[in-house]
């Protein structure tokens, strides 16, 4: 009787073939083979396994000498050559010469200035001079912009003023017109006064800030909203008098502020043929009579002309 | 399950981790030292393995491009040698792979290989003519049927037998388990034994 069954044994054959077990182990199996001839046979089997696959082995590889295949010149001479072609490489090759690098930058350099200074030139050509011809053209082209406003016709709707505008009158006597182009976006643009009295700078200018404070709506001419040229006629007169008498007279002005009538003849220029009267609020805020001095501004319709 | 992985460092020796230390560094001598140290190595083990000498030669400068490309991230975690092992192990699968759909027709047998190159020595130092034919025979007829065994059972076999890796070493090149070693060696074994039944006279 064996101290160790074969089976047990035969278990660990492979691994006391391999060398893999203890040395106690290997103890114990020796020992066994020694007195077992079956799993002493199964250990020769191996063993003579093991010996001629190394055989074959070395036949094989002996039959190619390794040292004539070269496989260290050739894996240096393809990890020299990778090395040599790889980026890194070729990029340090390229400053290696800094004369490339400086004709590249010099290069890089010139172009970038030749596209600015083309770019700029582009740009300046671009730019339409205000006395230019082709500016005029273009703004002849196109009548009814802001630039070259239409004259006003009984085809269009006049301007008319969207926000009342109030101004204190004062008590002399003003008379003036003012010219003015109302543009497309219903703003009053680049008043002028015509026929302008020096005592009465301080109320022309008060009239002309107003009038540049006041939203229009645009004339429209076939649909479309236009820039029209309007003439203003301004009048204010203060009419004083007894309180008997001179109510006759204020009760006839205040008939004529309501008539939206013109009341003087329009400084029409030459070429102008035709005129429209477009309805536009009074710029003038009436006072209520006083009873001491019972005066009475009089509120005159603007009245708008086309030259 | 035993870790086939962790050694560290310590298992490399300090000649060793210099060498691969150069080899990272990209200096040419100490990669031609490293090469010329394990071409032997690697190029029987492609041969064993593919059995085909150009193929190996072929395999073998790509295992040590392999080698060169990832030796930074060699950290001493295995022996350089069963490092590349592993390297080569993998390299040969995936061209195994490629080689059986393709030249499965092609392949050379022993036979022709030994007649073309003429080259085998008698094994052993049996003296008798008829017995040491009668060896000759196995033998041929063991390296056949090792030829004919499953790409992993023989890298198994090879590994153990003709390069005598341990159980720990084998485990590692594969990246398998030590019990998975085990079982393909032992399974491997009885195909291999019952071939050599049959010819046994």
């Amino acid at each position: 009787m064996h101290e160790h069954s074969c089976a047990d044994v035969r278990q660990r054959l492979e691994a006391f073939h391999d060398g893999e077990l203890s040395v106690s182990e290997r103890i114990e199996i020796q020992g066994h083979l020694d007195e077992c001839v079956s799993c002493s046979l199964e250990a020769t089997e191996l063993s003579s396994m093991s010996g001629s696959l190394r055989d074959m082995a070395l036949q094989v590889s002996d039959s190619v000498p390794v040292e004539r295949l070269r496989i260290s010149a050739h894996v240096l001479e393809r990890l020299r050559v990778e090395e040599q072609f790889s980026l890194r490489s070729q990029v340090v090759d390229w400053f290696s010469d800094m004369h490339l690098v400086w004709a590249g930058i010099g290069a890089s350099v010139a172009t970038l200035i030749c596209v600015v200074g083309s770019a700029s030139v582009l740009h300046a050509a671009n730019q339409e001079r205000p006395n230019s011809m082709a500016r005029v053209i273009s703004v002849l082209a196109s009548p009814g912009s802001n630039d070259n406003p239409m004259r006003l016709n009984y085809e269009m709707n006049a301007p008319r003023a969207v926000t009342d505008a109030a101004i204190e009158m004062s008590e002399e006597d003003v008379e003036y017109a003012l010219s003015a182009v109302v543009s497309r976006e219903g703003r009053v643009q680049g008043v002028e006064v015509i026929n302008q009295q020096p005592a009465n700078n301080r109320y022309v200018n008060a009239m002309l800030n107003e009038a540049y404070r006041v939203q229009f709506a645009p004339a429209v001419s076939r649909g479309d909203a236009v820039a029209v040229s309007m003439v203003w006629l301004v009048a204010s007169t203060t009419v004083k008098g007894r309180h008997d008498e001179d109510m006759q007279l204020l009760r006839q002005a205040l008939r004529l502020r309501n008539t939206p009538a013109p009341i003087a003849p329009l400084p029409i220029p030459a070429e102008a043929t035709e005129e429209s009267k477009p309805e536009t609020l009074p710029l003038v805020k009436p006072v209520a009579p006083d009873a001491a001095s019972s005066s009475a501004p009089m509120a005159l319709a603007a009245v708008g002309g086309a030259f | 399950m035993k870790d086939a992985g962790a050694l560290g460092w310590v298992e490399v020796g300090h000649r060793e981790a210099a060498l691969i230390e150069r080899c990272a560094a990209g200096e040419p001598t100490a990669c031609a030292e490293l090469v010329s140290g394990h071409e032997r190595m690697v190029f029987q083990l492609a041969l064993h393995l593919l059995g085909d000498r150009d193929e190996a030669l072929d395999l073998s400068q790509e295992v040590f491009f392999s080698v060169f490309r990832t030796i930074h991230k060699f950290r001493g975690q295995s022996a350089l040698k069963t490092w590349i092992y592993r390297i080569c192990i993998n390299q040969a699968r995936n061209r195994q792979r490629w080689w059986r759909r393709r030249h499965k027709a092609d392949q050379v047998s022993l036979e022709q290989h030994v007649t073309a190159h003429g080259d085998l020595r008698q094994p052993g130092d049996d003296t008798a003519p008829d017995r040491a034919y009668a060896r000759k025979q196995m033998a041929e007829r063991l390296w056949s049927a090792l030829e004919h065994l499953p790409f992993d059972q023989r890298t198994v076999v090879v590994l153990r037998e003709i390069d005598g890796l341990s159980y720990d070493e084998i485990a590692f090149s594969l990246g398998v388990a030590i019990g998975t070693v085990k079982s393909r060696l032992t399974r491997a074994r009885q195909t291999l034994r019952e071939e050599l039944r049959e010819v046994r006279p």
